[in-house]
């Protein structure tokens, strides 16, 4: 499996860590975090095991790392996984610069 | 759907109606019995029946005539709604097993209350001398079951209470049982259970503590409680968001697609009550049924954590340890993932965890539930008083002794 998409699912990790860690009474961040999880999840399922990667300066940011990676490899993911990153990278704009 | 308040109640009616009717002959008073006793028995096998009363209802329904009485009578009734009782109870075999002893004994009371009313009503119709196959059989359950018509007619405080037959499909009821089932499910199955079950459980339980308490909190100050209540749950919530946050380099790999598949459910079912106006006592109780069985599923969760990092299970990304680790381990890959040499990453885990299980306890203790009043033997048309309840709780550390196992395999 291709070590870009391995850092993909890794810079998911960062963003889905770098959510969590805020404190939202909204709980926006909170929903946020578990579509990244289920994207996470996704993707080890077609055998994508994640590797560390250091921390982009934003949710966003990670989000947006990931993405570029998986689009090397777009064959390899799920095809489920591209609308919940899209709606993802819409949404997480918002809040990952707080 | 009725709950099992509302069951009881009619059960106390109709019984009331039956010895108001009195069976008119010896041939109408043996009528019925077939069907009571089989469903008293479903009832009475989940909560820790009398002994003597179990051997003559299996009795009774070997002897007695297997016809029901009429369809419009008292004792088609009573049958009948026995039979949605007991339904109703096993269907929820887990609330019925949390509603302690003190509950399952308030239930078997009122069915027993039922039995020995009924067959001393039938005992009248039927003479001493009747040849009536079963008549001995209905004496001895009458006075087997005497000292439960002397106790007070108690309804089981909640959760039993507002059991009803099942979630209703598509509801926040069936969401929220799917999820519970399968989240402990997986939790609770060392082979199974991944990084990903643990932070997306967490993640669920922290979403339904926030969908309560913006319940809570809306209208502001409706109910005296209400602020501290939806303060609390919003406490569990910020708290179990925390326990969802593992770092990055740690991880527990495997495969969870059904636990991907009902948390979405939930989180779907959760949203659509976010859209609508949350008055109803319906979507009030569901989602405090919610927060309960998330309370549960809380348990499984930090029984299973406690068990994979005593068991030194927790996997930690090479890349994350250092270049001092890939010196002292020739042979590693940057992209490896080894058994985390520490106890660091486990500790805090642990740790978070616990603190949210106990700030999810405290809110549990804090949230609005129905109350029967006190006193018994009131109309079953009474509705509920909501109060308050304040019960303080002990928070009991959950650490695990057992010895470290054997590790899991690192192609996961």
């Amino acid at each position: 499996m291709s070590h870009e998409l391995s850092q993909a699912l890794g810079h998911l990790r960062q963003a889905a860590h770098q959510l969590l860690v805020q404190t939202d009474p909204t709980g926006q961040t909170l929903r946020l975090a578990c579509q990244i999880l289920d994207i996470e999840n996704s993707l080890e399922e077609v055998g994508i095991r994640p590797v560390w990667v250091a921390a982009a300066s934003s949710a966003a940011d990670s989000t947006i790392a990931a993405i570029r990676l998986l689009t090397r490899s777009p064959q390899a993911v799920p095809s489920d996984v591209w609308p919940a990153l899209e709606n993802l990278l819409t949404e997480v704009g918002d809040h990952g610069h707080r | 759907m009725a709950t099992v308040e509302t069951l009881l109640a009619a059960l106390h009616d109709r019984t009331g109606e039956y010895i108001s009717e009195h069976p008119a002959t010896s041939e109408a008073a043996k009528l019925g019995w077939h069907r009571l006793a089989l469903n008293a028995m479903r009832i009475l096998v989940m909560t820790s029946p009398p002994a003597d009363v179990t051997t003559i209802l299996k009795q009774i329904l070997r002897h007695v005539d297997p016809r029901d009485a009429p369809v419009n009578s008292a004792m088609t009734a009573i049958g009948y709604t026995l039979g949605v009782l007991a339904d109703t109870v096993n269907s929820h075999p887990d609330t019925l097993k949390a509603a302690g002893h003190a509950g399952r004994t308030q239930l078997r009371s009122c069915i027993l209350g039922t039995l020995h009313h009924v067959a001393a009503i039938t005992l009248q119709a039927l003479p001493a001398d009747s040849t009536v196959p079963g008549r001995n059989l209905i004496r001895d359950l009458a006075d087997a079951t005497e000292a439960a018509a002397y106790a007070p007619w108690r309804t089981p405080h909640q959760p039993l209470a507002g059991l009803s037959l099942g979630p209703t499909p598509g509801s926040l009821d069936q969401a929220v049982d799917r999820w519970a089932r399968c989240a402990t499910d997986i939790l609770t199955s060392p082979s199974r259970v991944t990084s990903y079950a643990f932070q997306r459980t967490a993640a669920t339980i922290a979403r339904v503590c926030f969908a309560a308490a913006a319940v809570l909190t809306e209208p502001a100050g409706e109910r005296a409680g209400d602020h501290i209540a939806g303060s609390t749950l919003a406490a569990a919530a910020q708290a179990w968001q925390t326990a969802a946050d593992w770092p990055p380099e740690v991880r527990l790999g495997g495969r969870t697609t059904p636990l991907r598949q009902r948390s979405s459910e939930l989180d779907q079912a959760l949203a659509g009550l976010a859209h609508v106006a949350v008055s109803s006592l319906t979507e009030h109780e569901a989602l405090f049924g919610a927060v309960l069985r998330a309370e549960r599923v809380s348990a499984s969760y930090q029984a299973a954590l406690v068990q994979v990092v005593t068991s030194h299970s927790l996997w930690v990304s090479v890349e994350a340890l250092g270049s001092h680790y890939l010196t002292r381990h020739p042979g590693t890959a940057r992209a490896d993932w080894v058994i985390d040499p520490g106890t660091l990453h486990g500790e805090a885990l642990l740790s978070a965890s616990e603190r949210a299980g106990a700030a999810l306890r405290q809110a549990v203790d804090h949230i609005h539930r129905p109350v029967t009043p006190a006193g018994w033997a009131r109309s079953p048309r009474d509705r509920p008083v909501w109060e308050t309840i304040t019960a303080s709780r002990q928070l009991q550390r959950r650490r695990s002794t057992n010895a470290p196992g054997p590790s899991r395999g690192m192609g996961r």
